[in-house]
């Protein structure tokens, strides 16, 4: 068999991870599919769970794997010089920490969905990223008419959020609004790396 | 999931148990840093392949794709594409592209990132 086509030796593309977390049905998949240039698509990935003190093991094993359902998105970014984005939206739920950790590994930084009808669901995914020390914001998925959303301060009171994390609401279904959270988490991961040292957690 | 991408290539074989795929391999032999982001492009085109090879060394012709991308496309689990890629970047059908940042990232990186999602 031939008639592949082969690489031209162009300039290797620098592939980056994004992260999108948050609860059941708050609008990962959306999110993900508003802004990646494939339509999302979901995959399995089978995870180690080594370790894992949250959800003890009935026998004695200290490894064990479990899948794991993802939704996948892309995007390429051609200047100024040429990226590949990943956004992966994963479950937002306790029990799926073990696969946190091998998916935000080289993650850039992650955005924490909420809907404020269901805040509790984003508690999990915000005290992983502050404990693994992972840039990240909160963007609230705007699901309910104007007059009956919360003000951000409200919400960032209801999360225990800090100062420094970046509070923003969204429309996960809206392209230029889904990137723009994306363009807030950059920034914010930008700014840590520049920010003296100790200042910005 | 990728039902059309799927369908032209696994209609024969959509029952096909992973292990099958995989010939028995539960891990790739060597891994080559595989990860599910890690990007693959097609070099060349050995000779006599499986039809999740062919379909693999098909969807990463001209086009770099990641692991957890292909996986979606070919209706199979990430360990599985895993393992057929590693084989297959093992003879050098298969090359892994692209260059993964330090964890942390870097300033110069995240400063082209953030213009680059300006410009969409």
């Amino acid at each position: 068999m031939s008639g592949y086509a082969t690489s031209d030796a162009g300039p290797d593309p620098t592939a980056l991870k994004l992260l999108v977390a948050g609860g059941f049905g708050v609008g990962k998949t959306t999110f993900v599919g508003a802004v990646s240039e494939i339509s999302p698509l979901r995959t399995e990935a089978l995870m180690t769970s080594a370790g894992q003190d949250s959800d003890p093991l009935p026998d004695d094993s200290t490894k064990t794997f479990t899948t794991v359902a993802l939704d996948f998105g892309r995007i390429t970014i051609p200047r100024p010089r040429q990226m590949i984005v990943f956004l992966f939206g994963f479950p937002g739920q306790e029990r799926f920490w073990f696969s946190w950790d091998e998916l935000s590994y080289g993650a850039v930084g992650a955005v924490v969905l909420a809907d404020t009808r269901r805040l509790g669901d984003c508690f999990e995914a915000i005290d992983f990223f502050e404990r693994r020390r992972l840039p990240f914001v909160v963007a609230v998925n705007e699901f309910e008419p104007p007059e009956r959303r919360y003000p951000p301060e409200a919400v960032r009171d209801a999360l225990g959020l800090p100062e420094h994390v970046p509070l923003i609401s969204c429309d996960a279904r809206d392209r230029q609004s889904s990137l723009d959270v994306l363009r807030t988490l950059t920034a914010h991961a930008l700014s840590r790396l520049t920010a003296p040292m100790g200042v910005s957690p | 999931m990728g039902k059309a991408a799927s369908a032209s290539w696994t209609g024969a074989s959509s029952g096909v148990r992973p292990y099958l795929v995989t010939r028995g391999r539960t891990a790739p032999i060597q891994d080559y840093g595989l990860q599910m982001d890690s990007l693959l492009m097609t070099q060349s085109a050995p000779g006599v392949l499986g039809p999740e090879d062919e379909a693999l060394l098909g969807l990463c012709a001209g086009t770099c794709r990641s692991i957890a991308e292909l996986a979606a496309r070919m209706g199979q689990p990430i360990q599985v594409v895993k393992i057929l890629a590693a084989s297959l970047v093992g003879t050098g059908a298969l090359k892994v592209i692209g260059h993964r940042p330090e964890p942390g990232g870097d300033i110069q990186t995240l400063e082209d990132l953030l213009v680059g999602l300006r410009n969409l």
